[in-house]
C-alpha cells in the first residue's frame, strides 16, 4: 500500500475531503495513500464497467447515461448525481453571464429552468421513458419522492458539517470552506485522466462532462469509505473502552506517536486499519450475488463493488 | 350376415335354434315381431324342415316363392312373411351377435304349449291394459269395449288366414313400429299408449343391458320440447280426470263426456282455472253447463274468427293472421309488399303480373273470410314472392333479396299453421259418420292411431301445434280420452273442438308416411333414449344455460376436469375394451359384465368435452383424494396482493401506449411525408384479462404431480413482472430462462429455509424467515416494502399522471386553436391566430379572405370558413386529400368517373408498348402488386412555408432520397402518357 515509488497526486484533495466528511483536520498520510488507491481502484472499475456498457450499446464512448446506470442501486447517489449536472450547468451558464454582468438578475430563473432540464436525462428504467412518446413536462410533476429521498442523505451531511463548523473560529472557517471546494477534477482534468489512467481503459476520450461525473463520483466513494471508517472506528473505541479504558488506549496510539504530531481536535485520526476494515466491509459480496449459487459450492468470484 | 350364416349351416343351426326359443321365452320377439309376426316364428321353430329352410335361405325370392306354395297365396301374406323372415333373422342373429343385448340366462328347450300360453297371457294382459285405459276415460262403455275387443282377439287368434286378420295384423304391425317409433321419441309414459306391444317391448327393454355403445346428444334437443311438454300436461291432467270423476256422479253420461273433452282441449289453456274451479266445485254452485259457459267465454280462442257454422275456421285463420301479422313486422324487408303496387310506381305492372297481391289484401282476404284451406292461404301468400321475381327479374333487383327474405320467412311460419280445410256444419256432422265407422274398426288394434287423432283433437284449441303431432311424442295425459273421444263425436259434436275429423285424417296420413320414413334403429339404442331421457334432458338444457350467457362466462365457476371423474372414465374405457370379447360358444347366454354404472357416463369426459357440474357420480380412488384439498384461487385485477396492483399498472401502460399510438398517428399526419395507410398499424400484444389459475394443495404428499402446474403458474407471475417492468413483449425463451431462475431461487430459498428450519428450532419463525431472506440477498424485509411501494405504488402514481399529461397533449395537438373568444381582445391576446385562420372575419361578419365571395362556404358545407390551424401548419394540401372528403362528398352532382383500374404485371401488357418496359420495371423496383395512381400517394409536398434555419442562411432546398422522388417522377409520367393515350405518344416530362 505504501510503495515509495508512487507518488500521491491526490494528497491534499483527499485530505481535504476527508476533513470536510468528518475525519480530523490532518489524517495520517497512510490513510491518505491508502484512500487514494482504493478510491484509484474504484475509478478504474467504473471507467472498465461503463466502457463494457458503452460497447454493449454498440458505442465506444461513455456516455452519463452509462454512469448513471452503474450507480443505480443507489437512488440517492443517482439523485445527488443529478443535482450536480444540474448545478454544472448553472454553474456554466453563470460563467457565460460573467463574460457580460447585465442580466444576473436572471440567473436563479435559470437555475429553476435548468434543474428541471438536467432532470430529464433519460433514464431508461424510469417510467416516464417507458413509453415512445416523450412524456411533456408540467410543474406539478417534478415534486417527487426520489428528490424526497437524495434531500435525506444530503441533509444529514449538510447537518454534521454545520455542527462541525459552529464552534470554529474566522479563519479554522476559511479553511473548512476551501477544504469544501475540493475536487479531483476542478481544472485538474488533466490530472484525474492520467491517474486513473482513462486512456488506456477506454476507447475513446471520455468528454470532460464525463470526467467531471468521475469526480464527483470519486468524492462520492471518498465520503463513503470515510464515513464507513469513522463508523468503524467508533465502534472499535467504543469496545476497547468497554473492554478496558487505560492499556487499550496504547494499543490504539502507536508507541511512536510523538507529542510534536499535529493537532487533532482532540480525536485520533483514522488508522489504516480503519480504512482496511470500512473497505472490507463495503466490498462484502452481496448476498444476492451469491445466493444462487447456494448448494452448488464453489468459489464466488465477484468483481470489485463499486461503492 | 351372409357369411355368418355360411356357417352356421352346420355348427350354429342348433344354436341358433337355442337362441331362437330363449328369445321367444323371454319376451323379446316383442321388440321384433308383432304378435301374427310371432305365430309364423314359432311354425318355423317347431317345424324343422322350415327351420333348415329358413335358417339356410340364400336368395330370399326363392324362399318367398316356397313360403308361398306352402300356405298363403295372396299378395299381402308374401310380403308380411318376407318381413316376418326377415324380422325373424334379424332378431336371432342380433341375439347371436350381441349376446349382452339379451338376458337370455333361462333358456330351455322351447315348447309350444308354454309359447302358446304366453300368448295367452299376453292378450290377457292386452285386455287388461285396454281395460285399465278405458277405465280411466268411460266406465260403462269399457265392459263392452272389453268384451269387443276380447272377441276381436280370439277371432284373430283363430282365424290366420282370414283376411281381415292379415289387414289387422298389418295394423298391429304398423302400431308396433308405431310404439318403436314411440320409444325412440323417449318418452316412458308412452308405454302405456302405444299400446300392448309397447308394454311387452318395455318388458323386455327393462333387462337390457346398453352400456356397450357411445351415445351422442345429438337428438336430445327434440326431447326437450317434449319432457316441457310432457311436465306442463302432467300438471293438467290431474283437474282433468279429477273433474271427470266429479263430473259423471252428476250428469248424465254424453255431456260429461264432451266435457271431458272439452276440459282436455282446455287445459292448456286454463290449466290453473281449471284446476282452482274443480278444486272448489262444491262451493261454488254451479252446473257443468255453467263451467263450460264460463270456460268458453274466456276462452281466448273464441276470439273473431270463432265460427260454428265454418268448422275450423277459428284455428286456421288464427294461424294465418298471425303469419302475416309475423311476416308484416320484419319492416325492413316487408316494407314493398305491405299494400297494393301503384300504377304510378310501376306502370306496367298490371300488365306483366296478372294476379297481384299483397299482405295486405291477405289481410283482408282473411277478414273477408275469403280462404277455406290453409292451401288456398299459402297460395296466396306464396304468390306476392314470386310475382316480385317475376317482375323484378334481374337478378341484382334489390327487391329480390327482400323477396328472398321474406318468403324463407313465411316458408318457415306457415308450417305453424294447421292443415285445416274449412267445413261447414253440413259436411263435417256428415264426416262424422264415417268417423264413427272407422272407429270401430281402429279401437280394436290400433293404438297408435288413437294416439295420434286424440292429440289433435285435443290440441284442436292450441292451432299452432296441431302440425306437430306426428313428430310429437304422445303425452300420457291424453290417453285418457282417446277411444271415448271418437264415440263421444258420433253421439254429440263437441262444441269447441270441432275441426277433429279433417285434422285426424291428415295426422293419420302423415303418422304412417313418418313410420314409412322412419329407419327402425337399434333396440337397445331405444331403450338407452328412453332410460336417459330425464338425464339428457337435464344436460341439455344446462348446456343451453352455459351457452346463452356466454357474455357472463367469466362469472360462472369455471368447468373443472375433475382427476376422480377423469379415472373414473379410464375405468370405464378398460370395462367397454373387455365387454367385446364374449365367448360364443356357450349355449346359456350371459352377459359377461354388467356394467352397474348409470347411462349417462360417457356424458362425464367422453370425448373431450369438460364435464359439466353437479351432474357427474363421482366415485373416487383413493390417490385422488389429495387432489380434493386443492382450494382455488384466481389471481386476476380483482384479488387484493401485489399482481392486482401489477394488473392495473400494466393495464394503465397498455392505456398509454394506445394513446402514444394515437400521438403518433396524428404527428404523422401532421407530416409531409408521402406515405401509405397501412403504414401505421398500433398493435398491442399483451391481453391482461386472463386470470390465472392457481391450484394451491393443502396436502404435499404428491410432489411430482404438482410440478408442470407450478412451473406454469410460475411463468405466469413472470409474465406479469416483465409486463409491468415495461416490456411490450419478449421472446418465450427469455420468459422460459426467467422462470427457470425464478424457479431456481425459489428453491433455494426453500432449502435455505429447510436448514434453519432444521438447525434453528429454537428460533422464532420470523427470525427464521428474516435469516432466510438475509441469505438469499434481501437484507431487511423492509426492502420488501419498499419495493412494494416504490415499484408497484409509487409506479401506478406516476403511469397514471403519464396518462394524464399525455391525453391533455393529445387533445392539445387533435385542436390546436381550441378556444374561441368572442370579444375582440381576446382575440388580439391570442397571438393572432384568430386573423391567421380567418375566424375573426367571420366574427366581425367581413370576408376577410373572400371565400365567401367566391361561394366556398356554401360549395363546401362548411358554416365556419375558419381553416383549421393544425392543417395551415401541416401543408393544407396533403390534407385536403382526404380530410375534407365527407364533407365535399355529399353535394357532388354527378357520380365521378371510374377510376382507372390499377396498373398490375398482368394488366401491363394492354398498355402503350413503348412504356411496359417502364412500368415492369417501376413494378419490380418497388415490390408492389400494382402500381398507385397519384391520388392515392400522398404527395410529397414542398416545405410548407420558408423556413428559416437558426443560423439565418437560405440553404438551397432539401435532399430527396432518390427512390422516392423516382417514384413520383415515373408514376407522374406514367399518367401523364395514360390521358394522351388517344392521342400521339408524348415523351415529355412535365416539370414537377
Amino acid at each position: 500500500m505504501t510503495e515509495t515509488g508512487r507518488t500521491s497526486k491526490y494528497r491534499v484533495e483527499i485530505q481535504q475531503m476527508m476533513f470536510i466528511l468528518g475525519e480530523v483536520q490532518d489524517p495520517l498520510p497512510e490513510t491518505t495513500q491508502l484512500v487514494e488507491e482504493l478510491i484509484r481502484g474504484q475509478v478504474m472499475e467504473m471507467l472498465i464497467q461503463a466502457n463494457e456498457l458503452a460497447l454493449r450499446r454498440g458505442s465506444r464512448s461513455i456516455t452519463v447515461e452509462d454512469l448513471f446506470f452503474l450507480i443505480r442501486h443507489d437512488r440517492a447517489k443517482v439523485n445527488r448525481l443529478k443535482t450536480y449536472l444540474s448545478w454544472k450547468e448553472v454553474r456554466k451558464k453563470a460563467k457565460e453571464q460573467d463574460a457580460n454582468p447585465a442580466d444576473t438578475k436572471d440567473l436563479f430563473e435559470e437555475v429553476d429552468s435548468k434543474t428541471r432540464s438536467m432532470n430529464a436525462v433519460a433514464m431508461p428504467w424510469e417510467v416516464k421513458n417507458m413509453f415512445t412518446e416523450p412524456v411533456p413536462e408540467t410543474e406539478e410533476f417534478e415534486e417527487d419522492n426520489d428528490t424526497m429521498e437524495m434531500a435525506y442523505a444530503t441533509r444529514q451531511r449538510l447537518k454534521m458539517a454545520d455542527e462541525r463548523t459552529k464552534k470554529m473560529t474566522r479563519e479554522e472557517y476559511v479553511h473548512w470552506s476551501e477544504c469544501r471546494q475540493a475536487s479531483f477534477t476542478y481544472r485538474k482534468g488533466k490530472r484525474f485522466r492520467e491517474w486513473c489512467g482513462m486512456s488506456i481503459l477506454t476507447d475513446t476520450r471520455p468528454d470532460n462532462d464525463i470526467v467531471d461525473i468521475l469526480g464527483f463520483l470519486t468524492f462520492e466513494i471518498v465520503a463513503t469509505l470515510t464515513e464507513e471508517a469513522l463508523a468503524v472506528k467508533d465502534r472499535m473505541d467504543r469496545i476497547q473502552n468497554s473492554s478496558g479504558s487505560g492499556g487499550s488506549h496504547a494499543a490504539h496510539h502507536p508507541k511512536n506517536c510523538s507529542l510534536f504530531d499535529g493537532l487533532t481536535e482532540g480525536r485520533t485520526p483514522l488508522q489504516v486499519s480503519h480504512v482496511l476494515e470500512a473497505f472490507r466491509r463495503l466490498q462484502i459480496p452481496d448476498k444476492t450475488h451469491t445466493a444462487m449459487r447456494s448448494f452448488h459450492g464453489g468459489l464466488v468470484k465477484s468483481r470489485v463493488y463499486l461503492i | 350376415m351372409e357369411t355368418n350364416f355360411e356357417d352356421s349351416k352346420s355348427l350354429d343351426e342348433p344354436v341358433l335354434h337355442d337362441i331362437a326359443i330363449a328369445l321367444l321365452k323371454n319376451d323379446y320377439w316383442s321388440l321384433y315381431l308383432s304378435p301374427e309376426q310371432k305365430r309364423k316364428y314359432i311354425s318355423i321353430l317347431n317345424d324343422t324342415l322350415l327351420w333348415n329352410r329358413f335358417i339356410n335361405v340364400i336368395e330370399w325370392d326363392k324362399l318367398c316363392d316356397e313360403k308361398d306354395s306352402n300356405g298363403s297365396n295372396d299378395d299381402e301374406e308374401d310380403d308380411l312373411d318376407i318381413t316376418t323372415l326377415f324380422r325373424c333373422r334379424c332378431m336371432i342373429f342380433d341375439a347371436k351377435i350381441n349376446p349382452a343385448l339379451f338376458d337370455l340366462s333361462s333358456t330351455s328347450s322351447g315348447s309350444i304349449e308354454h309359447v302358446d300360453h304366453q300368448n295367452i297371457s299376453l292378450e290377457a294382459s292386452l285386455a287388461e291394459e285396454e281395460e285399465r285405459k278405458k277405465g280411466d276415460a268411460k266406465k260403462s262403455e269399457a265392459t263392452g269395449r272389453q268384451l269387443f275387443d276380447d272377441d276381436d282377439f280370439d277371432e284373430s287368434d283363430a282365424e290366420d288366414s282370414s283376411k281381415a286378420t292379415i289387414t289387422l295384423d298389418l295394423q298391429k304391425d304398423k302400431s308396433l313400429r308405431k310404439s318403436i317409433i314411440d320409444l325412440k321419441s323417449v318418452d316412458i309414459d308412452d308405454m302405456d299408449t302405444s299400446g300392448f306391444a309397447a308394454i311387452e317391448s318395455n318388458k323386455a327393454l327393462s333387462n337390457i343391458s346398453f352400456n356397450y355403445v357411445y351415445y351422442t346428444l345429438e337428438n336430445d334437443s327434440e326431447n326437450i320440447n317434449e319432457v316441457k311438454k310432457f311436465e306442463d300436461e302432467e300438471d293438467t291432467s290431474t283437474p282433468n280426470t279429477s273433474s271427470f270423476q266429479n263430473n259423471s256422479s252428476s250428469l248424465d253420461l254424453s255431456d260429461n263426456l264432451s266435457l271431458n273433452s272439452k276440459f282436455g282441449s282446455l287445459t292448456s289453456s286454463f290449466k290453473y282455472l281449471l284446476q282452482y274451479l274443480e278444486g272448489n266445485r262444491s262451493k261454488i254452485n254451479a252446473t257443468d253447463a255453467d263451467v263450460k259457459q264460463l270456460l268458453s267465454d274466456v276462452k281466448k280462442n273464441k276470439s273473431k274468427w270463432a265460427n260454428d257454422q265454418r268448422i275450423g275456421q277459428e284455428e286456421l285463420y288464427e294461424a294465418a293472421e298471425k303469419v302475416v301479422l309475423e311476416l308484416r313486422s320484419y319492416t325492413e324487408h316487408s316494407l314493398a309488399f305491405l299494400t297494393k303496387v301503384s300504377k304510378r310506381d310501376a306502370p306496367d305492372y298490371y300488365t306483366v303480373i296478372k294476379e297481384p297481391m299483397d299482405l295486405g289484401t291477405i289481410l283482408r282476404n282473411l277478414k273477408n273470410l275469403h280462404y277455406n284451406s290453409k292451401k288456398e292461404f299459402v297460395h296466396d301468400l306464396m304468390l306476392i314472392w314470386s310475382n316480385c321475381f317475376l317482375y323484378n327479374s334481374h337478378p341484382d333487383h334489390p327487391l329480390r333479396v327482400h323477396a328472398q327474405f321474406m318468403k324463407d320467412k313465411s316458408l318457415e311460419l306457415i308450417n305453424l299453421i294447421p292443415d285445416i280445410v274449412i267445413q261447414s256444419r253440413k259436411d263435417y256432422d256428415d264426416s262424422l259418420i264415417e268417423a264413427e265407422l272407422e272407429s270401430d274398426e281402429e279401437s280394436t288394434a290400433e293404438t297408435s292411431k288413437h294416439v295420434t287423432s286424440k292429440k289433435t283433437s285435443s290440441r284442436g284449441g292450441q292451432t299452432q301445434q296441431a302440425v306437430e303431432v306426428h313428430t310429437d311424442a304422445n303425452s300420457p295425459e291424453e290417453n285418457n280420452t282417446p277411444v271415448t273421444k271418437k264415440e263421444v263425436e258420433t253421439s254429440k259434436p263437441p262444441a269447441v273442438s270441432g275441426s277433429t275429423p279433417p285434422v285426424n285424417e291428415a295426422a293419420v296420413i302423415e303418422s304412417s308416411n313418418t313410420l314409412e320414413k322412419e329407419p327402425l334403429s337399434d333396440v337397445a339404442t331405444e331403450y338407452w333414449k328412453i332410460k336417459t331421457k330425464d338425464i339428457r334432458e337435464s344436460h341439455i338444457l344446462n348446456n343451453r344455460r352455459i351457452l346463452k350467457s356466454l357474455q357472463f362466462i367469466e362469472t360462472e365457476l369455471p368447468m373443472i376436469r375433475k382427476p376422480t371423474a377423469m379415472s373414473a372414465f379410464i375405468d370405464r374405457e378398460v370395462a367397454y375394451g373387455s365387454i367385446d370379447c364374449l365367448p360364443m360358444d356357450k349355449g346359456d347366454f350371459e352377459p359377461i359384465m354388467k356394467l352397474d354404472t348409470t347411462p349417462l357416463l360417457e356424458y362425464d369426459v367422453g370425448s373431450g368435452v369438460p364435464m359439466t357440474a353437479g351432474s357427474v357420480l363421482e366415485t373416487e380412488s383413493e390417490e385422488d383424494l389429495y387432489f380434493r384439498d386443492y382450494s382455488l384461487f384466481e389471481i386476476n385485477r380483482n384479488t387484493p396482493g401485489v399482481p392486482s396492483l401489477m394488473y392495473k399498472n400494466i393495464a394503465k401502460m397498455q392505456e398509454i401506449r394506445k394513446l402514444c399510438n394515437k400521438i403518433q398517428t396524428v404527428r404523422q399526419l401532421q407530416l409531409p411525408q408521402p406515405f401509405y395507410y397501412e403504414h401505421h398499424k398500433s398493435h398491442v400484444p399483451f391481453a391482461n384479462n386472463e386470470p390465472i389459475l392457481l391450484d394451491i394443495p393443502q396436502n404435499y404428499d404428491n410432489m411430482s404431480s404438482f410440478k408442470p402446474l407450478a412451473h406454469d403458474v410460475l411463468k405466469k407471475l413472470c409474465t406479469i413482472i416483465l409486463f409491468h417492468a415495461g416490456f411490450e413483449s419478449f421472446q418465450m425463451g427469455a420468459l422460459d430462462a426467467l422462470t427457470e431462475i425464478a424457479a431456481d431461487y425459489m428453491a433455494k430459498m426453500g432449502a435455505v429455509m429447510d436448514q434453519y428450519l432444521i438447525y434453528g428450532k429454537d428460533k422464532s419463525q420470523q427470525e427464521i424467515v428474516g435469516q432466510t431472506l438475509g441469505e438469499l440477498g434481501v437484507d431487511d424485509v423492509n426492502d420488501l416494502i419498499s419495493y412494494v411501494y416504490h415499484d408497484v405504488e409509487r409506479q401506478s402514481v406516476k403511469l397514471l399522471e403519464i396518462h394524464q399529461r399525455l391525453q391533455r397533449h393529445f387533445v392539445e395537438l387533435l385542436r390546436p386553436a381550441l378556444s374561441e373568444r368572442n370579444d375582440e381582445e381576446a382575440i388580439f391576446n391570442q397571438n393572432g391566430e384568430s386573423f391567421v385562420t380567418g375566424n375573426f372575419s367571420y366574427e366581425t361578419g367581413d370576408d376577410f379572405f373572400g371565400l365567401r365571395e367566391l361561394g366556398l362556404d356554401r360549395e363546401l358545407g362548411l358554416d365556419s370558413l375558419s381553416v383549421p390551424l393544425h392543417l395551415l401548419q401541416s401543408r393544407l394540401r396533403s390534407n385536403m386529400s382526404w380530410q375534407p372528403e365527407a364533407t365535399i362528398k355529399g353535394d357532388q352532382e354527378y357520380a365521378p368517373p371510374p377510376k382507372y383500374p390499377p396498373i398490375t404485371a398482368e394488366s401491363i401488357s394492354n398498355e402503350i408498348g413503348l412504356i411496359q418496359g417502364f412500368l415492369k420495371k417501376n413494378l419490380e423496383e418497388f415490390g408492389l402488386d400494382e402500381l398507385l395512381e397519384d391520388e392515392d400517394i400522398r404527395p410529397r409536398s414542398k416545405p410548407p412555408r420558408p423556413r428559416l434555419p437558426p443560423n439565418g442562411k437560405i440553404t438551397t432546398g432539401r435532399k430527396r432520397i432518390a427512390s422516392s422522388v423516382f417514384l413520383n417522377q415515373s408514376l407522374r409520367k406514367k399518367r401523364c402518357l395514360k390521358e394522351n393515350e388517344q392521342g400521339t405518344e408524348v415523351t415529355t416530362l412535365p416539370e414537377e
